[in-house]
């Protein structure tokens, strides 16, 4: 491959130089420099897209030195897949942004938002347990800026919880990364996977890396800081925490758990992974039952939403290769529809906020009079979150259920079902509010048609899923070093 | 008598961790937790590793030392340092006790049964070194081998300040501190910045073949800053706003432009064209102590400014 | 006893110390005190713990040491930064406790 061609460092450099070029420059320069930086970053992924289509997994040796020496990155399906989704998504809260924000704000945004992408696509595509270190600290300062930003009482507190889970969860990453070089003197993914041995340092490790990513992704009962920083931030910023931020911690987590294979050899793990998957699926389907402001209801969904994810750990399991293969498909398009799903819901019920001016569902009463389409827009992304279809969320579920099936654990299937219920009760209970009828003159002010339209482009996505599923599930399953330790 | 010094230094820095976490008095649990990085500096000379002393000593102890001093001093001045701590509650002293006992029993039996590691990166390191364009090992894995890691790293120090920029809306507020009018510290000043500024570029200059390098010297450099600062020559004031930006983002971008010029010369990121990679790796660091020594200065006085309470709240601005 | 083997171990007790503080302090500067002892312990694990191994200095730790150490000071920054402005806002030095959730 030209090295000239290749996508893959225009991804990583494009955001870095947008980040520091969107801080030099002056305020009202800074939205039509990233609008630039926007279509290449588009423009990269496609081409990423098309050419580990074309050509398969990419890598990609840094500042010319081949791993383990230095750092490689690589390009497989999976990676290429988080890229599209993230370009998508980031670059519909960007646009949201840009017109939601005052042009200030806008200022402080635009380069934490370049350095949060820098990071996400580093994660993506790293392949080298210390960058992922790197990476991962790079992503937890441009997130907490994010919330912080906001700079009132409840952001900042959010902030400062955040900030402590998530230092905590990378010192632990870093820990079990320093026990496993210990053990094979090596850094890079793919050498680590190649010498890999099963003893006490090699699990001790693992132990410490999983604990500190599940707290990340805010798996329960480690889930604590996630509705106040979701829920308190910014409305376009709740959205690219929720759809994007957590799933980097959890694509290591899954690149880890495959690579090293894991599952074959601490199924107990697997099973406790999906015990505390189920526990979020209750706990966050029923806090969100129970709250009171909009955007809560929106993030306590987000930790319902993990725990469906997570459930497809314990359906990888080493005895049944099918099931296993289901379970992979059906956890990375739940991951993938829930990222479109929830962007579209946040910034469907940013709108909603707008217009009552209040954050609480009681005054949502006779929206769904008045505004329709935020109320259509919050709906079609609350479709794909209950599993209904036809949606992303339907297939998903579909196939984690016949996953569950086919493998004999028919215990995921009963959380499956009790969860589906628990998500149509929070939603429909949202709805209930906005059908009230109080008055009769339409007093709501009446947000921009323009971000109304956007949170309904991303609530439409995660149901075009549905009809498209197979691509992203193809582009998964190309050939690489990661299909192959799958069981 | 190795093993008696090792020894000597393990209980001293268990001694003085646990007196810096358990103090009643919160000055005096930063005071130890300094020590510490003294002690630690220590730690790491015995362990074969001077970079990092030098590093611990700077910036581990140094510069967090600073920042946490003034922030002690910050909370004290409103008199409220030790008062409002609440006793910890029984269930909150167990979960720390038990995955305290836990943490430590999971390394001890990961440290004692350490197999021999298959891949000696060293052999990889000691072969590539003279492709490296300098010959101090360090430096070659930080600016040439793993060069991606630091660029990323600078990053994560220009992404600190920037959120801290983000959250001080007033850009021209009077400075909290007014400088001390001490004649003797302003005396020692004229010798000590001087010397300063000059161990700083020692450090940097050493770091192609010997311990040292941007950060070691970037912390001094900062140090020197921060001196100056506390005496009331405060060089945010004397500079420009734009002039300090420009300062602070300078070694980010003098890195990245040098990365992407790879890139656009056929070759992947961030690989020095043949023969170039010395003087290269050289730009970069000088670029880097300075924005280094600026950003350590910035979150200093970033922490130091009080940000403005009448500000408009979280909405947004239509 | 090697010296690698010891500082391994101080580095275990300062995680273990740090670890101890950081769930039990409620005061956010002894919290970030706490959190940087365990990162002190991680970096003489990293080390020690590494050259344990291979049997001889290895640079390559120790250069990721020194981005661990400048990852950390970071960190205590913009938490010190995040630490101020609430306490300016609401005068306390600690959050308030977990109620619902």
């Amino acid at each position: 491959m030209n090295m000239i061609l290749s996508p893959i460092p225009w991804l990583l450099v494009i955001p870095l130089a947008g980040a520091v070029l969107t801080m030099l420059i002056p305020l009202n320069w800074r939205s039509p420099a990233s609008m630039f930086g926007l279509l290449t970053q588009l423009l990269a992924s496609l081409l990423l897209g098309y050419q580990v289509s074309q050509y398969g997994t990419q890598i990609y040796a840094m500042a010319d030195w081949q791993a383990p020496l230095g750092i490689a990155l690589r390009a497989d399906g999976l990676a290429t897949l988080f890229i599209l989704m993230s370009s998508l998504v980031a670059t519909a809260c960007a646009l949201y942004a840009h017109l939601y924000l005052n042009l200030t704000k806008r200022g402080h945004f635009w380069p934490l938002l370049w350095f949060l992408w820098a990071s996400l696509n580093g994660i993506w595509l790293a392949a080298d347990t210390f960058n992922l270190y790197v990476g991962l600290e790079l992503l937890t300062f441009a997130a907490v800026g994010l919330v912080a930003f906001a700079s009132d009482e409840r952001s900042l507190e959010a902030s400062i919880r955040y900030l402590y889970a998530a230092l905590l969860g990378s010192m632990a990453y870093l820990l079990g990364v320093a026990l496993l070089y210990g053990a094979q003197g090596t850094l890079a993914m793919d050498s680590l996977a190649e010498t890999w041995h099963w003893g006490p340092t090699n699990q001790v490790a693992i132990t410490l890396i999983l604990g500190g990513l599940l707290l990340k992704t805010a798996v329960f009962p480690m889930h604590t800081w996630l509705p106040p920083a979701h829920g308190g931030a910014l409305t376009p910023v709740s959205a690219l925490l929720s759809a994007l931020v957590i799933k980097a911690s959890f694509y290591i987590l899954l690149r880890f758990w495959v690579e090293f294979e894991v599952y074959r050899h601490l199924p107990s793990l697997s099973q406790l992974l999906g015990v505390l998957g189920a526990g979020a699926i209750i706990w966050g389907g029923w806090m969100a039952l129970k709250q009171t402001h909009l955007k809560m209801v929106v993030a306590y969904s987000t930790v319902a939403q993990i725990g469906y994810i997570s459930l497809m750990f314990p359906l990888l399991t080493a005895e049944n290769s099918e099931a296993s293969l289901m379970a992979y498909h059906g956890g990375i398009l739940m991951l993938l529809a829930h990222a479109f799903a929830k962007a579209g819901m946040f910034l469907a019920a940013g709108n909603l906020i707008y217009c009552t001016g209040k954050p609480d569902l009681a005054s949502l009463a006779g929206m769904s009079r008045y505004r329709p389409l935020n109320i259509f827009a919050f709906g079609l992304a609350g479709v794909s979150l209950m599993g209904l279809p036809p949606s992303g969320g339907f297939n998903a579920k579909w196939l984690l259920l016949q996953s569950s099936f086919l493998s004999g654990q028919w215990w995921w299937i009963v959380v499956l079902l009790i969860g589906s219920l628990l998500s149509a009760a929070y939603i429909f209970r949202v709805f209930a509010y906005t059908y009230q009828e109080t008055e009769a003159t339409d007093s709501f002010r009446r947000p921009p048609i323009t971000i109304e339209l956007i949170a309904l482009c991303l609530s439409v996505a995660s149901i075009l899923l549905g009809f498209l599923s197979i691509w992203p599930v193809n582009v998964v399953s190309l050939p690489g070093p990661f299909m192959e330790a799958m069981p | 008598m190795n093993l008696l010094i090792d020894l000597t230094l393990l209980t001293g820095i268990l001694a003085i961790a646990a007196t810096s976490l358990l103090s009643r008095s919160l000055f005096q649990s930063v005071i130890f937790f300094i020590l510490l990085g003294l002690t630690l500096a220590l730690g790491w000379i015995r362990l074969g590793a001077p970079d990092i002393a030098l590093a611990e000593a700077a910036i581990g102890a140094g510069i967090t030392g600073v920042l946490l001093l003034d922030t002690l001093g910050h909370l004290k001045k409103t008199g409220k340092l030790d008062k409002d701590e609440h006793r910890p509650s029984y269930p909150r002293l167990l979960l720390a006790i038990l995955s305290s006992v836990t943490l430590v029993v999971l390394l001890l039996w990961a440290v004692f049964h350490q197999p021999t590691p298959a891949i000696q990166l060293h052999l990889l390191v000691e072969e590539a070194l003279p492709d490296s364009g300098v010959s101090h090992q360090i430096t070659a894995v930080l600016l040439n081998f793993r060069s991606y890691d630091t660029l990323l790293e600078v990053g994560v120090l220009v992404l600190a300040v920037l959120v801290g920029l983000a959250l001080q809306t007033d850009q021209h507020q009077q400075d909290s501190l007014p400088g001390l009018p001490n004649p003797l510290l302003h005396a020692c000043l004229t010798l000590l910045v001087p010397a300063m500024l000059i161990t700083s570029m020692y450090l940097l200059w050493a770091g192609s073949d010997r311990p040292g390098g941007a950060f070691q010297a970037g912390a001094m450099l900062a140090a020197a800053f921060i001196l100056l600062h506390l005496s009331g020559i405060k060089l945010s004031a004397q500079l420009s706003h734009r002039m300090m930006q420009f300062g602070l983002l300078l070694g980010f971008t003098v890195f990245l432009v040098v990365a992407t010029s790879s890139v656009i010369g056929g070759r992947p990121l961030l690989a020095y064209p043949d023969g170039g990679a010395g003087l290269l790796i050289l730009l970069i660091e000088l670029a880097l102590t300075l924005s280094i020594g600026l950003i350590l200065l910035s979150l200093f006085t970033i922490a130091n400014s009080p940000p403005l309470s009448s500000r408009s709240g979280g909405s947004n601005g239509h | 006893m090697d010296t690698n083997l010891i500082f391994t171990l101080g580095g275990i007790g300062l995680c273990g110390l740090g670890l101890f503080g950081f769930i039990y302090h409620c005061h956010l500067l002894r919290r970030l005190i706490a959190f940087n002892l365990i990162g002190n312990g991680t970096f003489l694990i990293m080390v020690g713990f590494a050259q344990r191994g291979q049997g001889v200095t290895d640079h390559v730790i120790q250069a990721l040491v020194l981005t661990g150490i400048v990852v950390a000071v970071s960190a205590t920054a913009l938490a010190l930064v995040l630490i101020r402005r609430w306490f300016h806002l609401k005068g306390s030095t600690q959050l308030p406790e977990d109620d619902a959730s």
